[in-house]
């Protein structure tokens, strides 16, 4: 067995070496009789984690393309889905943390942020910033080895969970916006960090807004040099793009699977024109899904570059419109909603897609508004000039804000 | 028979087949070229077909070595689409290799596939009705004694075609004949049309001579019909790629109210939303012909419905972002962006069109209609 293996292994390429692996975590450890953690630590042992990862770190050392394969053999089996689980830690804090973090946060952090014994959330948006990301507020000052941090974010997830975060602090007022900005990561149990949940349209308190009030940070917790977050900031926001707009690689799953099953339920709500119309979103989302599986196949072990704000684009408008496609189905049945209790409980059967329908407003908003997208693509990857811009080259605490 | 890679990853003698048809498009198909033959009979440049047949070799990528091809598979061809599409010409790729080729393959003419696949022959198949409906079981023309009548509208590249490949009933259902031209009783004309670069032509049979193929009708021409979607999906690209690359240098150098026209939001944004429809046509484009070379990848009735649903509705979508993008100019007889408008309305009806398509995938997707 051994030695057939090492045959094997000196021809196969890291991509077959992946998915052996991959079968080897299910044939050790069968998904429906292993606890989540036991099996989450075998694939980061098995350097599945991440797959373009280094080995010891999550990783294989294959290209990033390989990871949908593994993926699918994984969840395909009934395996846990990292991203569900801790999904600011596993789509955006691994991949900044790789770039950007010394070998030791790394060997500190990736492990228990990938089993999910440490769940991340983004310090980031404040109701100051918001898509103008770069004018944030948030001071940091230097003290000796330490980082004092004062002020307010918002729009954030997971933070009444989380054990760490990623920050983006302004740490010089004096330079124009992007050039003050230092990136940290910060212990959400500093006395300093105070939780709060915000409600949302949908009822819920989905996620934070979070004061920070002399908060402190060790200065090996800064990710990238000081003045240069910017930069660090891309690697995390392409990423979040990235994880909202990957989707998965199945037909018919994602957001149409509620449209494609009211269909399938009710035959007695279907018309011929709402029979064109879940055609022409299914071929939509269809499109989609294709289009992420070719740019994972493209994107191979490149970081994750501008081409991933397209599929968040597309996927946020359909979204909505596969939502409001559902609600349309559904007709009077539409007019009842399950409870705005903030913690609500099981709701009854049909009325999720109310639910969903309501939060699938933010989808346009969040992780990048549409309008801000649309700028990306048309200036970085068509090379369209930049707007007018009143900021530039100004320092930060000169620019109008409000 | 082509071999099985990872889908939607070109290898290099993809990207070499793509330079090499795509530095042939720039010197030979260019605005100019295709504007010479808006008003002539056949509607291309013959020597220019010949070259890409003989000089380049790429016209029987995707039929059978057996059979006379090349045996490379669908994936080359989309290649050699994508790339002719980029300038929308008269060129006969789709009439006379694809279908006709495709179904002469399929009857074992290798004879003849030699010579369309080389340029020296052009052929064509006619498989629609007298109203011009795609009717691959119905074109109503009859056989009788080795003998065709009947009528068949908007057939594509039949005029100055060398033989015609037809689908007639010789009373047990469709069959195939080829009728040579100057076939005694065969008239081709010519139809004035929407689109000025592919022809279309009535052709009109009368007690005309024909010789039997041998094959399954209805079984070849479906299958020529599917590589037939893929090759429209795949020169849409192309075509849409030229479009958006137009749009996006227009609104870089057009100046009004003292800046570029494309640092206004709301025309980088259409920008943008046609860049964002290219992506998905070309995912749901090689998706087809990654799925005809390999049917393990997916069902390829869905995979090339699909294909036609999504590039035909995008290709509509970019030119009139383009012409909307340009103003004025885009309006005007000598942009080029009416040549590609119309030719995006006249390839959405071909082959079926982007309607049957559409019913087709919504009784695979969602039921049968009530």
């Amino acid at each position: 067995m051994t030695t057939a293996r090492a045959v094997t292994d000196v021809n196969a390429t890291g991509r077959d070496r992946a998915v052996a692996a991959a079968r080897e975590v299910l044939a050790q450890h069968p998904p429906a009789t292993t606890p989540q953690r036991d099996f989450l630590t075998a694939c980061f042992d098995a350097g599945l984690a991440w797959v373009q990862f280094p080995e010891g770190l999550g990783g294989s050392g294959v290209e990033q393309g390989v990871q949908a394969e593994v993926d699918a053999l994984l969840q395909g089996a009934g395996g846990p889905v990292p991203f569900d689980l801790n999904p600011m830690g596993y789509g955006m804090a691994g991949p900044t943390l790789m770039a950007h973090a010394s070998q030791e946060l790394k060997e500190r952090l990736l492990r228990p942020l990938y089993v999910c014994d440490e769940i991340w959330c983004q310090l980031f948006s404040e109701p100051g910033a918001g898509s103008d990301l770069a004018g944030l507020g948030t001071r940091a000052v230097r003290q000796g080895d330490e980082w004092v941090v004062n002020g307010q974010k918002v729009w954030t997830s997971k933070a009444h969970l989380a054990r760490w975060a990623l920050l983006l602090a302004r740490t010089d007022p004096d330079q124009p916006k992007h050039r003050g900005l230092t990136y940290f990561v910060l212990d959400m149990t500093d006395p300093g960090v105070e939780v709060r949940p915000l409600r949302q349209m949908t009822g819920e308190a989905e996620f934070n807004e979070v004061y920070l009030r002399d908060a402190r940070i060790p200065d090996s917790h800064r990710l990238g040099e000081v003045g240069e977050g910017w930069g660090v900031a891309m690697t995390t926001l392409m990423n979040e793009r990235n994880a909202i707009g990957g989707g998965s690689s199945v037909r018919g799953t994602g957001s149409i699977a509620s449209a494609l099953d009211l269909w399938c339920e009710r035959e007695d709500l279907r018309t011929p024109a709402l029979r064109a119309r879940l055609l022409e979103l299914f071929v939509r989302a269809d499109a989609a899904r294709l289009t992420g599986d070719r740019q994972r196949v493209e994107q191979g072990a490149r970081p994750a570059g501008p081409e991933a704000t397209l599929n968040k684009l597309v996927g946020a408008e359909l979204n909505q419109e596969v939502y409001e496609f559902c609600i349309d189905m559904l007709g009077p049945e539409a007019a009842l909603y399950s409870g705005y209790d903030a913690e609500p409980g099981p709701t009854p059967e049909g009325q999720d897609l109310a639910r969903k329908f309501l939060r699938s407003r933010a989808n346009t908003i969040e992780g990048g508004t549409s309008e801000v997208l649309r700028n990306i693509i048309g200036e970085r990857l068509l090379g369209l000039p930049g707007d007018i811009r009143v900021d530039t080259g100004k320092p930060w605490k000169e620019v109008p804000r409000g | 028979m082509a071999e099985s890679a990872t889908r939607f990853a070109f290898t290099e003698e993809h990207d070499g087949l793509r330079d090499l048809v795509r530095s042939f498009v720039t010197r030979r198909v260019d605005e100019t070229a295709v504007r010479d033959q808006l008003t002539s009979d056949r509607g291309f440049d013959l020597e220019t077909w010949q070259a890409l047949g003989s000089d380049l070799g790429v016209l029987g990528l995707a039929l059978p070595e057996a059979a006379g091809g090349d045996g490379a598979g669908v994936v080359p061809l989309a290649i050699v689409a994508h790339e002719l599409g980029r300038m929308p010409s008269g060129l006969p790729l789709l009439g006379s290799v694809v279908l006709a080729g495709t179904v002469l393959a399929g009857c074992g003419r290798a004879d003849l596939v030699q010579e369309v696949v080389a340029g020296r022959e052009v052929l064509s198949l006619v498989a629609t009705d007298a109203r011009g409906r795609w009717a691959p079981d119905a074109t109503g023309i009859t056989a009788s004694d080795g003998r065709l009548t009947g009528r068949a509208a908007l057939v594509l590249d039949a005029v100055g075609a060398d033989a015609l490949v037809v689908v007639a009933d010789g009373g047990d259902g469709p069959a195939l004949f080829l009728v040579r031209a100057g076939a005694a009783g065969l008239t081709v004309s010519a139809q004035s049309q929407l689109d000025l670069t592919r022809r279309l032509a009535v052709v009109e049979l009368r007690d005309t001579p024909a010789e039997r193929l041998e094959g399954d009708a209805p079984a070849l021409v479906a299958a020529a019909r599917d590589v037939g979607a893929v090759v429209l999906a795949a020169e849409a690209v192309g075509a849409m790629e030229q479009l958006l690359r137009m749009s996006v240098d227009y609104a870089g150098q057009r100046l009004q109210f003292g800046r570029a026209i494309g640092s206004f939001q709301g025309v980088k944004h259409r920008c943008a939303d046609m860049y964002a429809a290219v992506e998905q046509s070309r995912s749901t484009a090689y998706h087809a012909a990654w799925t005809l070379d390999d049917p393990s990848l997916d069902d390829p009735r869905i995979a090339t419905d699909l294909a036609t649903v999504e590039t035909a509705g995008d290709y509509l979508a970019v030119v009139k972002d383009t012409v909307q993008v340009h103003g004025g100019i885009g309006f005007t007889w000598e942009h080029p962006a009416h040549l590609y408008y119309k030719r995006a309305v006249s390839d959405a009806t071909l082959l079926g069109g982007r309607a049957a398509a559409a019913q087709r995938l919504a009784d695979s997707i969602l039921g049968e209609s009530a």
